[in-house]
């Protein structure tokens, strides 16, 4: 059954209170929201060709400063969320008694599902920044809806907790989320 | 558009935090009934500010600003005792806030007095900062378009009304000992500017002496100055706001409709110290560098200095003289209707540190004060000092004795 818009923000708000119960996933979502919204600004006029990192980089309008600061906000939680369901991925891969190598090789064949939302953060990423080189607001909010998708695949999977194969002990493997 | 936002922002900061810190001790010592008085002096503060800055708009249009820069510095003074007692007042309660909570029997709340003092105190604080920005928009309306300056107005305040929620929200969700400290500590730092900006609009009004060397005046006169309006604003927005992310804890038992809540008051406090850091690295990076032009030397021709007029542009042009040993530096200029300006490179307030120019502006390189081209040669405020010329078909010519009277901000410096 489709849900509705409220019933999808209140799955990621469920999330968010799972992840932000735990100090150090606040912390990685703080951290990493705030490096990418002060690195961005001076990363790309060098990769634009600039020859040196400078404050001018910062200058544009509200507008410009909004979108940063709401895709560097959404970067830093899913970031978190992230986090949060790989140690919780891991630490079941560890109970099972399965080693690194296999637990990394698990969560990238098996799950897609925790990868997605990487994937879809990169591309909305991407395509926020693009404000840097070119000024298209179409770009700009096809980055924070892919963004905003992303937050939310990651929420269900936290919220469903269905993300990790090995996540219950019965010896039944569940389904990947999606 | 990105001016009036910076001067809604910053003139509204301020008082949503004193607002916002009342409202949530009200509610956390359960006084609610003390809520009415709060919102009266919102609402008085804001009628009468707009009231006053029209009357004070009317009174000294076109005339010598002094009675305005004693009125703005004698509420900044009161403003600056109001604030420190409030500071005090949440030190003294947060040591016992548990018990007065439990009992009721805080001292504030028996007073029949404490509803008007709430009032006079709130009133006081959105009546200085309501006035301000009534004066500095209406000051800014006739250099921009109408449209992206009202834009702009509405969301600096929308963002300082942001931040006044999160502070009401965010103060229920953590030890209220612990915020009050870390706010009192930041209200202490706005009494400080605020003392700073009084003594420099009394320095204005020429009811106080200068500011000289050291570093007392160096710090007040950068306080006082509109370049540390955003760095000062990004403590009052990003400490309370990074606490109120980190510190703020789900307690057990709680409801689920009070946890989002809580989630996305953290979500707000992440975007709000963000948002002020980006804003801040912008408003650094937007500030456009000055032209200072390098002095050039001058010698007088009997007991007076002769400058050909067709050297004098639209830029600032300096000139240095040395006067018995002592290098007194001076600025001409076109103005937009032809005629030439002429000004010691100094002010009364911040000595010989002299200006450059931005635009149609020279800027006092010290406070920052911006004076308008056309205005050299008024003798208020932080203009630089005026300086008496003769013009003639080809020259502009300087008698030597007029930089005798003013050469004492070179030499007392």
């Amino acid at each position: 059954m489709a849900k509705t818009i409220q019933q999808k923000i209140n799955v990621i708000l469920d999330a968010l209170i799972l992840v932000f119960s735990e100090p150090r996933y606040s912390f990685i979502a703080f951290i990493s929201a705030t490096i990418m919204a002060i690195t961005y600004p001076l990363l790309f006029p060098i990769a634009a060709g600039a020859k040196k990192i400078s404050l001018l980089a910062f200058r544009g309008s509200l507008l410009d400063i909004a979108v940063l600061v709401s895709i560097s906000s959404l970067f830093g939680i899913i970031l978190a969320m992230q986090f949060y369901k790989f140690t919780r991925i891991s630490r079941d891969y560890k109970k099972a008694g399965a080693n690194l190598a296999s637990t990394i090789v698990g969560i990238i064949t098996s799950k897609a599902c925790c990868l997605l939302p990487l994937i879809l953060l990169a591309m909305g990423a991407t395509a926020g920044i693009s404000f840097f080189i070119k000024y298209t607001t179409e770009l700009r909010l096809a980055g924070l809806f892919i963004l905003c998708l992303s937050l939310y695949i990651a929420s269900l999977g936290i919220v469903n907790n269905k993300c990790c194969v090995l996540s219950k002990t019965d010896g039944h493997k569940h389904r990947g989320m999606l | 558009m990105l001016e009036s936002f910076l001067i809604t922002l910053r003139e509204t900061l301020e008082a949503a935090l004193i607002v916002g810190i009342v409202y949530a001790y009200l509610k956390k010592t359960k006084k609610d009934h003390l809520n009415p008085y709060l919102y009266c002096g919102v609402l008085l503060a804001l009628l009468c500010s707009i009231i006053v800055a029209a009357i004070l708009q009317i009174l000294y249009k076109g005339q010598e600003a002094r009675g305005q820069q004693i009125f703005e510095g004698t509420v900044m003074v009161v403003a600056s005792f109001f604030v420190a007692t409030m500071v005090i007042w949440m030190w003294k309660s947060a040591k016992n806030i548990k018990k007065n909570i439990e009992s009721r029997i805080d001292r504030m709340g028996r007073n029949n007095m404490a509803g008007i003092w709430i009032l006079l105190f709130v009133f006081l604080m959105v009546f200085r900062e309501g006035a301000e920005t009534v004066l500095f928009l209406y000051g800014i309306s006739f250099q921009s378009s109408f449209l992206p300056n009202i834009i702009g107005g509405i969301l600096g305040v929308i963002l300082a009304m942001l931040f006044g929620i999160l502070i009401i929200k965010g103060s229920l969700m953590v030890d209220l000992k612990k915020f009050f400290v870390v706010t009192g500590s930041l209200l202490l730092f706005i009494v400080i500017e605020l003392i700073a900006v009084a003594i420099h609009e009394f320095q204005e009004a020429r009811l106080l002496m200068p500011a000289s060397n050291g570093i007392f005046w160096d710090i007040q006169i950068w306080l006082a100055s509109p370049d540390s309006g955003i760095i000062t604003l990004l403590p009052i927005v990003v400490v309370p706001s990074i606490m109120i992310f980190f510190v703020a804890k789900h307690k057990e038992g709680m409801a689920k409709s009070e946890l989002r809540s809580n989630v996305l008051v953290k979500f707000l406090a992440l975007f709000l110290t963000i948002f002020m850091v980006l804003f801040a690295l912008s408003v650094v990076a937007s500030k456009e560098p000055g032209y200072n032009p390098k002095p050039i030397k001058l010698a007088s021709v009997n007991t007076e200095i002769q400058i050909p007029i067709k050297n004098i542009t639209e830029n600032i042009t300096k000139f240095v003289y040395n006067l018995d040993g002592v290098d007194i530096r001076f600025i001409l200029v076109r103005a937009s209707d032809g005629t030439i300006k002429s000004a010691l490179d100094a002010c009364r307030i911040c000595g010989p540190i002299g200006f450059e120019q931005v635009g149609d502006k020279i800027v006092c390189r010290r406070c920052g004060v911006e004076t308008e081209i056309n205005d050299i040669g008024k003798d208020e405020s932080c203009n630089p000092i005026p300086l008496e010329t003769a013009i003639n078909s080809k020259y502009v010519v300087i008698q030597v004795k007029n930089f005798r009277k003013d050469m004492y901000i070179w030499t007392d410096y």
